[in-house]
């Protein structure tokens, strides 16, 4: 009885939670030229119109960009550090640990502000390359985590096995340890890429007409006047993000990690 | 070329992976030999450092931003002839007693405050999610509530805010509820609508990362205590809420931190009549163009997370 209370607390919160998403859902299939309630009529043309609108258009290529450049930046370096920190003896696991996730312990309005400073500094503002570093340098902890519960995940008995069976430390490495590490490696490009593509203050800070990404363009259309077509943008952010969500549900990896007894 | 190399072995579409192993065991013919010749076997204990070593640089660029930063916070600035002055404290002169010093102070008394509400009812809320979300076996209804926890997080701020919009604003969908029981409410503009917002984003937020601290508890304890006849209450306040308490730390540490960087929500559900600290930073740099009274702000802000961090942790290690 007093179990099924906090169940239905639970649903509740989770329906609350979920609400912005059922909303913009349904605005963006709105048949009028803006998002409003009661809706107009059931009609696809907030989804075409986002692909005539040559604003929306470029800047979600480059929004794609950016969370491609995250995984390819971020795969090796992650791969190497998360190595380094947790599979091997390193002195200063602590500091160096917390040094490599500096991207969430500070304001994502300074670190901001710390890439706009230097980024003036060295004269290229405007540059999608070092915007898409910035965004990778923030949310790089994402990579790094996730490898860092795979490498827990990791059986050392069969390494050790494969030495003994004769082979070189670096065969070991590639054949037995490395993939091991491959599902913490894609949920770490996954989670990578989806908060690469909606990443917003950050990008925002750093943004000019010339780099401007989907979630600086849908930004804007909220101070300007919102049309169905930037609904209909939030409706293909929503179900990319569902689309990953379950396949990081999928893997151990997240299991792993979000129900963790150590 | 490939038969030169691998002899006698006829390179059709099955014997591909084979040779591919072959040539991977070449290269690493290669690699072994050459580490060899290294001798890098007397200095293994740089290893982990030379694997940091990319990360470190890659992080090394926001933190030389974030120093630089502090150190055009300290520097004055002309925006019209875009020229830098020497050191001097007026950015934080007009900050804390200038002419617009009590617009700064209360912006960053509301971040704070509306940030520990914010914190306090999600973690109340969290919670709950959190205790059955652990405490079921099944795995479907598990996974059923960790994505509806991770998708409103991971669609990203603007999209989240546009929902928001869409339900608090003019012709939004709550204004269109209430109005069949004669009364339209419009909550854009209000506290209100800032903390709604925001408390729907951080809740989730707060349950994951309360999951590892609930997973640890022994419900046998809880089931010995109801047996005994502890009410739920009691149970909650003497032995969920005690045994979850690193978690509730984390996750105080966590939603604060974010909050206290909220963006979107303050300018377009406060309707900008209720500014957060990163509201201002951007509006000085957008609208003013001085950087370096941006940095001193931001500098500001880096300050206060850091000490209410510290604080949190400091009462959070002294009670063990």
């Amino acid at each position: 009885m007093k179990l099924s209370k906090v169940w239905s607390f639970t649903l509740f919160t989770l329906f609350f939670a979920s609400l912005p998403t059922i909303i913009v859902i349904m605005a963006s299939f709105n048949s009028g030229a803006a998002p409003k309630f009661p809706l107009e009529g059931f009609s696809a043309h907030g989804y075409t119109d986002l692909l005539s609108d040559s604003t929306i258009r470029a800047s979600m290529v480059r929004t794609l960009l950016v969370g491609l450049i995250s995984v390819v930046i971020s795969m090796p370096v992650g791969l190497l550090a998360s190595l380094g920190l947790y599979r091997y003896r390193i002195k200063g696991r602590g500091p160096i640990g917390a040094y490599l996730i500096l991207g969430f312990s500070v304001p994502l309005v300074v670190s901001g502000m710390a890439f706009l400073v230097l980024y003036t500094r060295t004269g290229q503002m405007g540059s999608l390359t070092l915007l898409a570093i910035a965004v990778v340098t923030v949310n790089f902890p994402f990579m790094l985590l996730s490898i860092g519960s795979s490498i827990n995940l990791l059986n050392p008995q069969l390494e050790e096995a494969s030495r003994t069976l004769g082979a070189e430390r670096i065969q070991t490495f590639l054949l037995v340890t490395l993939p091991g590490l491959l599902p913490g490696v894609l949920t770490g490009s996954l989670l990578m890429f989806v908060f690469g593509t909606t990443e917003f203050l950050v990008s925002l800070i750093l943004s000019t007409t010339a780099n401007q990404t989907l979630p600086i363009v849908l930004f804007g259309g909220l101070r300007s006047g919102l049309q169905t077509r930037h609904a209909a943008a939030g409706g293909i952010y929503i179900a990319m993000t569902v689309l990953i969500v379950l396949m990081v549900t999928r893997s151990r990896t997240l299991d792993q990690f979000l129900f963790r007894k150590d | 070329m490939d038969a030169v190399a691998y002899g006698t072995v006829e390179l059709d579409a099955g014997m591909k992976p084979k040779t591919d192993v072959q040539l991977s065991f070449r290269i690493l013919d290669v690699i072994i030999r050459v580490t060899r010749g290294l001798k890098l076997g007397k200095k293994a204990y740089l290893f982990p450092y030379i694997l940091v070593l990319p990360a470190f640089l890659l992080i090394g660029i926001l933190a030389l931003g974030i120093l630089l930063m502090l150190w055009r916070g300290f520097h004055s600035f002309s925006p019209g002839e875009n020229s830098e002055g020497g050191l001097s404290f007026d950015h934080y002169r007009e900050l804390f007693f200038g002419y617009g010093s009590s617009f700064y102070l209360k912006t960053l008394g509301r971040t704070i405050l509306v940030s520990i509400v914010v914190t306090l009812t999600s973690i109340m809320c969290a919670l709950p999610v959190a205790y059955t979300i652990t405490s079921t076996q099944n795995r479907r209804t598990r996974r059923f509530a960790l994505i509806m926890l991770l998708v409103p997080f991971m669609m990203g701020e603007s999209v989240r805010t546009i929902g928001w919009f869409l339900i608090l604003g003019n012709n939004g969908a709550l204004s269109w509820v209430t109005s069949f029981f004669g009364r339209e409410i419009g909550l854009l503009g209000s506290i209100i609508a800032i903390w709604v917002g925001m408390l729907q984003v951080m809740f989730p937020i707060a349950t994951l990362v309360l999951l590892p601290a609930m997973t640890k508890i022994d419900r046998d304890l809880e089931r010995a205590a109801r047996s005994m006849g502890g009410k739920s209450t009691q149970v909650w306040l003497r032995i969920i809420l005690p045994l979850s308490r690193p978690g509730i730390l984390s996750a105080l540490l966590v939603v604060l931190t974010l909050s206290m960087t909220e963006f979107a929500i303050p300018r377009i559900l406060g309707q900008g009549k209720h500014p957060f600290v990163a509201n201002t930073i951007q509006q000085i740099y957008f609208e003013r163009g001085n950087v370096n009274f941006g940095s001193a702000l931001s500098t500001v802000l880096l300050l206060a997370v850091v000490v209410m961090v510290l604080t949190i942790g400091y009462f959070g290690k002294s009670r063990v």
